[in-house]
Formats: structure tokens, sequence, C-alpha cells
């Protein structure tokens, strides 16, 4: 018996032996950067039925990104993660798409036609679709597709289409019919709900919870593998209408949760770039001279919630008194490391009619003070705050704050919750005081002033703030179209909120990624979605 | 009517009796020595803390973050400026609570219920069995989170959700002992002789059970205080800002490459004292089977 | 054949044991404060959204109900579909109990490389120096929280002289035991503390008995009389051990897999519990229990074919 065991010793000892010097061999397990050569496939726009490229098989390019979150459930209209939207359009393609400065631009289509009266889009088609298999995308798949998605029983995202009352299709084109106006539906076709997915295929392979793992759609990419938790594989899809100006052959995505991993990975090497750094390292990763930094605006907005319905926060004057008492750069200094920018209103910068004469509420410890005497509290109150356990953000938010408030005597109990919980309490509005965070979905105003600003849609961020008023003018802009009165609207909406503060936003971040040197073209736009059709990777 | 004098029972020296005897069993027997040594320092520090710290442990001072180890923060500052040194001494007397109270409780329960089943038998044993082999087989960490999450984090649920989650295992121990004993011919002879079932019980068996239960319930401190550690580490145990070592742990870990002290010191500390805790308990082990000297 | 009829009433008693737990904790995740849809949507929880997703989850259905379609499910050997990935269960766990189950054989290889050949120098060097370090060293390396120790190992091993790649799994045989090195080891030492001290403990009692001083006498050269006899007897105790350890590392060592970013099953139980995705929780519960019931099982029978006096009752 002794043998066996000296035997199975022995070998073990071995084989960590070999792994050790394997490792040592290849310090990368990833595949290796890519060549710089270009595709020498000609630069005219090919038909959508390609060959394989004619040239010589260069060496593959590829692009590896670290990510901390894998997807869920990547359906365009299941889904509820950024870790699933934001990746959905590698494979999945629409009538439009978003470039990188949030407008819209064809993707499928050719170009959209609206009627004089608003309630007629039509969207032609550029000749010849196919799927990523070959398969002709039929107008059948876009009524079906678009159909699904319009469906108030499915997922959360069917309100982009809420406006619509029909869509029909034939082979040149896609005709919306809408029941009233509706300015923001020219981002509808956009959206990563508004793809196209063949109908027949995903029957056949049983629901979309199956067709999901292995699905076809007609994007630049191809899902070609997804290990859960581990990575998603992606190659280029030669029958994709814009092939030719693909740049990437494949793209692996890396799901590497711990934070310390993740860079650590991307300092070996073993991936081109990755998202969410903890900011207390980019001071650091930027003295690295083989990374850069790169922040793309972003609408994300951190902000404190308030339960309005109840002593002390039923008072304006309170909740002005506690805006005005905190340090917004302090927050960003010692939470973000400096990135990022106070807040002067619920919406962000850059977004679309966004009212840049408000002036916020500069740090004034003194105005704070003297409104709560005016509003009757010359000592004073306690307050209690809960926030998730775990969450760094949430503890550094929160003991910050709770020095600033003491300053104007609100004495707060930070209580922390399990995420269940804490989400638990939030819905069903049993809190005082809440830490939240809002990024748009849609380039235009009229999602955020819903979810903050009107009642029916969700309390106003469960703060409980109630206007009629408020609620006409978001009803009035949401037909509107585009133009000076539409602003007016909006931009009173913002300083109507101002005034009334029913939650206290604190400050906007951008979106930070960190690259290797040699990555260029990388894009995320404000809405979170990647862009990588053109992205480089050279030597 | 006779009387009998009372009987005079021989039991094995018991731990009470060895550590109190005269041999030398302390020089002999390395891991008892360091292994009270280390408790013996902890605890001091865990009584003396407020004395001890040369900072707040609370207080911020946002001017200092993440500050390496220096002459002004021997142990440096995390991200709020505060001096890790103050602040893992200030967690001593708190892990070293965690640590006793989960054990304390869970091992009254325990013997209450071990003498129970192991010294009357029959049915009460028989539910008693089947309670362990399901709690045995039901994932640990899952019951301890799951209570947590029903309960709400911080220091008095962790302690209670540790409780509920090993107090089977001392009352197997317990019932393990008296099964033993129950067969011992003292035993016998004292029921012969008419002593109450209870007397039995506590005046000659248990003192025996005691050791055993000691002995495990010294290396549990050191599990337990891991334990609480890595709850705090989850986000689950004691809340920031009270210290506490797994929390201060995992407070750092976002800063573990460019302030690598936040988190290494508080695990020093662990180690030190659950090491402190087994070794105590090992020599402990060692002492009850030798006698301090090789048989 | 008693060994036979033994085993078998081993295995049906694993039955009413293993329901009896999924039952309990059927019930006790329910218990706990949180809904799953409300948890998944978090700041996009309307009304309309959640009850869409409480309809999909099969949420919607009156607990009694969704009760009977959970017992109907395992007795056709089904776990039901996972609330937050839509798939089932049994798919989810088919694809990590791999990588859980070579990350625990693989930390158990490994402590027992370091259990047997510690374990034995300590026993014979016994309260000299090699000793007292061993036994020492050991100790203190049971105080070494997992999570600790991990992010350690892997800042010094990973970062600075990146020797072992930073986490994943690996595609190859050869890659896995690459990237699950580190991990595995942090699993190992404290599997090893424990070890080391029942079999040193147990080499100790064995070195003066009996039949050793016979081999002696007989003139056994010392090294084949301590491998030959003594590790042999000394080994059974630790069995025991090393069966309770397998047992806990099945289930998936939640911490370690967190700290490396192994997609394995205890990172899989933790986030969970979290999302309250019910059906994940109790299949993992449920696979868990058979798993430690059938292992204990496993470990005695070794037992009693390693040492013929041991009857099985």
């Amino acid at each position: 018996m002794l043998q066996k065991l000296k035997v199975v010793i022995f070998v073990t000892l071995l084989l960590i032996l070999v792994t050790s010097l394997v490792g040592c061999a290849t310090p990368t397990a990833a595949p290796q950067a890519p060549a710089t050569e270009q595709p020498a496939a000609s630069a005219t726009k090919e038909t959508a039925k390609t060959e394989a490229p004619a040239t010589a098989p260069a060496k593959k390019k590829v692009f590896v990104f670290g990510r901390y979150m894998d997807a869920i459930t990547p359906d365009p209209v299941m889904n509820d993660a950024n870790a699933d939207l934001w990746y959905l359009q590698q494979y999945y393609s629409g009538l439009m798409r978003f470039t990188a400065d949030n407008k819209v631009e064809p993707d499928l289509a050719d170009r959209v036609e609206v009627s004089k009266d608003g309630l007629t889009w039509t969207y032609y088609l550029k000749p010849n679709l196919v799927f990523s298999d070959g398969t002709p995308i039929t107008p059948e798949d876009w009524v079906w597709s678009l159909k699904r998605a319009a469906d108030p029983n499915n997922g959360i995202w069917w309100f982009t289409f809420d406006a619509m009352k029909d869509v029909t299709a034939d082979a040149e084109k896609v005709v919306f019919t809408l029941k009233e106006p509706y300015t923001p539906f020219e981002y509808t076709p956009a959206m990563f709900n508004a793809v196209v997915m063949p109908k027949a295929k995903v029957e056949a392979a049983g629901g979309w919870e199956k067709f999901m793992e292995k699905p076809i759609g007609a994007g630049p990419f191809i899902l070609k593998e997804w290990k859960r938790g581990e990575y998603m594989d992606l190659i280029k899809n030669p029958n994709y209408w814009d092939a030719a100006n693909v740049t990437m052959d494949e793209i692996m995505i890396k799901t590497i949760v711990d934070d310390n991993a993740r860079i650590l990975a991307l300092q070996a090497g073993e991936v081109d770039a990755i998202n969410y750094p903890p900011f207390n390292r980019v001071a650091d990763l930027k003295a690295d001279p083989n990374l850069q930094i790169l922040t793309f605006p972003s609408t994300y907005t951190t902000y404190i919630t308030l339960n309005n319905r109840e002593a002390p926060l039923n008072d304006v004057r309170v909740r002005q008194a506690l805006s005005y008492a905190i340090d917004r750069q302090a927050l960003i200094d010692s939470v973000n490391f400096g990135v990022g920018t106070p807040a002067k209103g619920f919406r962000a910068p850059g977004t679309l009619y966004y009212n840049d004469q408000l002036v916020g509420w500069p740090l004034d410890v003194e105005k704070a003070k003297s409104l709560l005497a005016e509003a009757g509290y010359p000592n004073g109150f306690n307050l209690t705050m809960e926030i998730v356990t775990g969450r760094e953000m949430h503890q550094q938010i929160a003991t910050l704050v709770k020095d600033m408030w003491a300053k104007i005597g609100v004495n707060l109990t930070i209580v922390p919750l399990e995420s269940g919980l804490y989400n638990d309490h939030y819905y069903n509005n049993q809190f005082q005081v809440h830490i939240n965070g809002w990024t748009d979905d849609i380039p235009d105003p009229s999602e955020g002033v819903s979810y903050a600003m009107v009642y029916k849609t969700s309390q106003c961020f469960h703060t409980g703030w109630h206007s009629d008023e408020v609620d006409k003018m978001a009803a009035d802009a949401l037909k509107l179209p585009n133009g000076p009165e539409r602003e007016a609207i909006y931009k009173q909406l913002q300083q109507i909120f101002n005034d009334n503060v029913p939650f206290i936003p604190l400050y906007h971040e951008p979106y930070l990624i960190i690259a290797r040197n040699n990555v260029k073209n990388f894009v995320q736009t404000p809405l979170g979605s990647y862009i990588w059709r053109n992205i480089e990777v050279t030597k | 009517m006779t009387t009998v004098a009372s009987l005079h029972v021989p039991s094995k020296p018991g731990l009470y009796q060895k550590l109190t005897s005269r041999e030398r069993i302390w020089y002999s027997n390395p891991s008892l020595f360091w292994g009270a040594v280390l408790v013996g320092l902890i605890t001091l520090v865990a009584i003396f803390s407020k004395y001890l710290t040369p900072y707040d442990p609370i207080t911020q001072d946002l001017k200092n973050i993440v500050q390496a180890p220096s002459a002004a923060h021997w142990l440096g500052t995390d991200q709020y400026g505060r001096d890790v040194f103050s602040r893992i001494i200030a967690a001593t007397p708190l892990d070293l609570q965690i640590g006793i109270l989960s054990v304390l409780f869970p091992l009254i329960i325990g013997i209450v219920v071990g003498t129970l089943s192991g010294y009357y038998g029959g049915l009460v044993d028989q539910i008693f069995m089947r309670l362990v082999d399901i709690f045995v087989a039901f994932p640990f960490m899952v019951l301890i989170i799951a209570l947590i999450a029903v309960l709400g984090p911080g220091l008095k649920n962790v302690i209670i959700a540790v409780t509920i989650g090993s107090w089977i295992i001392y009352a197997r121990i317990v019932r393990g002992e008296f099964l033993l004993a129950k067969q011992l011919e003292y035993v016998t002879a004292a029921k012969v002789l008419g002593y109450s079932d209870l007397r039995i019980m506590v005046r000659h068996i248990l003192p025996n059970v005691i050791s055993a239960v000691i002995i495990f319930g010294a290396l549990d401190v050191a599990l337990d205080i891991l334990l609480a550690a890595t709850l705090g580490f989850l986000g689950l145990g004691v809340q920031p800002p009270t210290p506490e070592w797994g929390a201060i742990v995992a407070e750092g870990r976002t800063f573990m490459v460019t302030a690598w002290w936040i988190s290494f010191f508080p695990g020093i500390a662990i180690v030190i004292t659950g090491g402190g805790f087994a070794l105590l308990a090992d020599g402990l082990a060692d002492l009850l089977r030798t006698g301090g000297k090789e048989a | 054949m008693q060994r036979l009829n033994y085993i078998f009433v081993r295995l049906l008693e694993l039955v009413p044991v293993a329901l009896g737990i999924t039952i309990g904790l059927f019930f006790l995740i329910r218990a706990i404060p949180g809904d799953p849809a409300v948890i998944r949507l978090g700041i996009r929880a309307t009304p309309e959204a959640v009850a869409n997703l409480h309809r999909e989850m099969g949420l919607d259905k009156p607990l009694l109900v969704q009760y009977t379609i959970f017992l109907k499910d395992i007795a056709s050997f089904k776990l039901g579909d996972s609330l937050m990935y839509q798939k089932p269960v049994t798919e989810l766990m088919a694809e990590r109990v791999p990588r859980t189950l070579f990350l625990a054989l693989y930390a158990t290889m490994l402590s027992l490389i370091i259990t047997v050949p510690m374990a034995l120098w300590a026993a014979v060097k016994k309260d000299k120096l090699p000793d007292n370090l061993i036994r020492g060293g050991f100790m203190l390396a049971l105080g070494m929280p997992e999570f600790w120790l991990g992010v350690i190992l892997l800042l010094v091993f990973s970062l600075k002289i990146g020797l072992f790649p930073v986490s994943g799994y690996g595609e190859t045989f050869l890659e896995h035991l690459w990237h699950l090195a580190l991990p595995a080891f942090t699993l190992a030492l404290h599997q090893s503390s424990w070890m080391v001290r029942s079999l040193r403990s147990d080499i100790i009692n064995v070195l003066h008995a009996d039949y050793v001083d016979f081999a002696r006498a007989k003139g056994l050269r010392e090294r084949l009389v301590l491998v030959r006899h003594i590790l042999r007897n000394a080994l059974l105790p630790t069995v025991t051990i090393l069966g309770v350890n397998i047992g806990y590392l099945v289930g998936g060592a939640v911490i370690v897999e967190k700290v490396f970013s192994v997609p394995g099953l205890g990172s899989l139980m933790l986030d969970s519990i979290f999302s309250r995705d019910y059906t994940v929780v109790q299949g993992v519960t449920l696979y868990f229990a058979v798993m430690v019931i059938l292992i204990n099982l496993l470990t005695d029978l070794v037992y009693s074919v390693l040492d013929p006096r041991v009857t099985l009752s």
C-alpha cells in the first residue's frame, strides 16, 4: 500500500513541477496579440453574401476584454442587466444603431421617412439582408421581433414601444404606426431590444432561453461560444452588411469578477482592456507606461434618496438644507479619487436639453443651518440611512455624509443591510434615506424625467414626491417634436426639481476603461454599450 | 438503616489536576506554553485596548489617507486616514468577545442536550442522532449566511447564527463521552448504591466530559474568530466603522496593490489570536493524553 | 455480504435525510425577506416589471403549489429552473461541479503531499526542534483566514513574481493545474493543519506498539518498519478527517472561489443566496447533502477495508 502512496506522491510532485515550467514558458494563457496586417479585401462595400476573404491566412486579429460581470440573460427583450444589454449589439443588429455621441444612424435600414403628422415611421431596408448563417431576414422576422419587444408581458423594456400602435413589414421596408406623436421614437429602433431575430430558429431551439446561448443574429460578430462565468468568444460575421469595415477577427470577453485580479490580468497582458477599475488604482495605473486611461461621458449619477412622505423630510427646506450641507467635491475626491463632477441637478451635463443655468447646491453650511431653523429644527434631528453591506462606495459615502450632516445638527445612524433586504425596503418605501444611482437607457430626457419626477412610474424614485403639474408637463413634452418648445419644458422641469429636491443628486462620473497602449478606437457610448467594430490592437 | 460513607469514585486525572500539578509540564509542552503566552498577550491587549491606541480608531483624517507605515503611523493609515495600528488594537476586544461567546453559548446548550441524550439514550438519543445527520449534511456557510440575512448583520446576530450552527457539535462530543462513561464500572456502582441520576451525571461523569469539550472549545474559538472575520470580509459581520479584523481586511482589499498594509496587518492579528488558541488546544490535548511527559 | 447490506441500509437512510434538508431549506430561504424579482431589477423595478418577472420565475403561484411542483421535480430528478439565469439548475450545476471537484481533489492531493512527510518527520523527531516547529507552524497556519492568505498569495505569486495566472480555469488539464495551483494550495494548507495533528499523534501511538517492536526485533530496517507497519495503521483515523474535508470541499470552497474568481459551485451558491435564487440554492444544497452522506459512507467503507478489525454496525 505504501508503494502506491509513494508513487502517487511522486507523480503529483512531478505534475506540479511540469505545470510550473509550462506556466513560466507561456506567461499568457490568452491568444497572442495580432499582427498589424490590414485586411487585403477591397474597400468597396461587399454584397451581403460573401465568401471567405481571398487573402492568405493572416495572423488572427483578436481583442481581449476583461469585464467584471458575466452576462445573465443576454436576450434582447428579456434582459435587465448592463452586463447583458451593453454587449448584445456585438452580435445582434436592428434597423438603426447609436453612434459614439448618442445620435442614431442606419444599421440594417437604409433610410427613414417620417410622415408629417409624426404617426407613421417608414424604414427602408438595405437589399439582400441575411443573418450570420446566411439565411435571409424575412418580413416575418422583423414583425415577430419587434412585436415581441413591444409586448408589455415581456421583460421591462417594452415601454420604449409604448407609443407604437402597430408594425408591419415587407421585403423593402418596415413601417411603424404610432398611437400619438412620440418624439423619442427615433431612438427606439436603435436600441438593443429592437434588433431582429430569426423567428423560426428561436422556436426551433426551444425558446429564447435556449437560443440565447447559441444565438443567430445579424450583427458585426457571431457569438461562437459562451462558457458561463468564464468567457464569451465572438468571431467576425462574414455576412454582416458592413463586414468589410469590421477590423477584428475575434473578440474574447473574459469575466474576471475580482477587481485586483482583473487589473493584474491587464498588466500581465492577458487582457487588452478592462472595465470598472477601482478608482483608487487610476493614479498608479496612469503611471504604468503600458497602459492608457480612457474616459467616456456617461449619464451615471449618484444620489441620496429621501423618503418625502414623513417629517422631517416632507419639508422642502429640510431637504434643501441637507443638500447644501454636502461637500460634493470632497465626496468625489475620497470616493472616486477625483474622478467625477459635482451634480447641479438630476440630469447629467451633455444630455439633451440639459439646463446649464442651474446653480445647484454649492457647499453652504450656514445656509443649511438657517434653512433648518426656518423649518423648525434649529437643533437638528435624527435620521437613519440604510446602505448595502460590503458595498464599498455606499460605506464611504455614508461615512463622509454622516460627518457633513453632523455639522448642521443632523445625527445620522448608518444601518447596513444585506442587498436583498435593502432592495426590498426601497421597493416597499420602508426607508428614510438610501443611496442609489441612475443611468439613462435612451438618449432622450423623457426616461430620466419619468423615473425621477413622474409619480406613476416609480413614485419618483420611491421618494413619494408628487406634482400633478409636473406629470402633465412631462406627458406634453413626450408629444412635442424636438425644438425650442420641448426644450423649454425640460429645462423648466429641471428647475422645478432643484426647487423641490425630492432626492439629492451628488455627482456624475464617466465610464472608466483602462486599456493597453496598443488598443485604438475603443468606444463606449453614453448609454453604456460598446462599439467594437473598429477597434484596433496594433503590435 | 445503614448509611454508606460517600463512595470514593476513582476518576482519571482531569485537566484541572494536571494543570495544577507540580510537574513542570509547561516546559515539556511548548504548544501549551506558547499557546498560553499568545492568548494571554491578546487578552491583555483586549483588556487595556483603550490605553494602547495612539489614535482614535474611528476619526477620519482625509488629508492623510493611505499612508505607508512610518514613525507617525506604525502600520500606516487606511483610505479614511485612520491609523491602522489603532484600529487593530481597538478590534481586539471585539474579536476576542466574538470568539469566546461563539463558543460559550453552543457549549452550554451542547452540554445540556448532549448530557440528556447520552445518559438517557432511548428515544431522546434517536431523535438527537437524526438531527445530527441533518445538521452535518447541511452546508454550514449556507446556514450561517441565510440566518444573517434574516436577522441582519452585526455582532449580536453573528453570535446567534454561529450558536445555532455549532451547538450540535458540542452536543455530539458530550454525548459521546457520556456513552463511554456510562459503561464504566464506577458508574454502575454508583447507580447500584442509589445515587440520583443528576448526582452521577454532575459529579462523576461531567468532569471528564468537560476536559474533552474544553479542548475542542479552545480550537473552536480560533475557528470562530476566523469565521467572524470571513463574515466581515463578506460584509455580513460587524459593520463599519466599528473596527473588526475581518472587516478591516475587506476594506483594504481594493487597496491590496497600492496600500497592502491595510489588509495585511489585521490578518497577522487573526493569525496570532487564532494560532494562539489552536496551540493552546493542541497543548491541552497533548497534556491530557500523555500527562505531560512521554508515556 | 454483510458489507453490501450495510451499504444498502446507509443509502436508504440517505433519502429521508436529504429530503428533510431540502424541504427545510425550501421554507427557510423563502422566509428570508427580499423578493428575487425586485432584487434583480433594482432601480428599474416597477410594479409591472416585477409582475412580469414573477410570472417568468414561477413565483406568481401560491406557495403550496410551488412546493408541489418542487416535489414533483425532485421525483423526476429535475431541480427546476434558475430564477436568475432561466436555465435548468442541473445544467448550471453541471457546468460548475467539475471545476469545484477538480479543485477539491487537487487540494486534497496537495494536502496529502504536505501532510504525510511532515507528520512522519514530526513524529519521529518528537519533542525536538523539527517537531515543535512543524506543530507550531501548522497551528499558526490554522489561524490564517483563507481570504487573507489567498489575497497575499495572489499578490506575491501572481503579480510580483508572475508564476501563476491571476484567475480563471484554463482549457486543458495542465492549464487547470496551473490556474488552480494557488487556490488549491490555500485550501490544502488548512486541511494539512488538521491532518498533521492527527496523523502525527497516531504515528506516535503506533511507533512503540508491540508489533512494531517485534518487527524491529526481527531485524527489519527502521525505515521499512516505519513505512510498512506504522504508516499503514496510522493512516486510518486520518482517513476519516480526509473524508470530512473532501465532503466540505465538494460543496465548494466559497471564499477561495471568490478570492481567486474560480467559477465553481461555491461562488454560485453565494451569489444565489444574495439574489434569492431559490431554485439554485435548493439544488446545490441537495447536491451537497447527498455528497456528504455518500462520502461519509465511502470513508467508513475504506476504513473497514483497511482495518479488518472494524465491523460495520
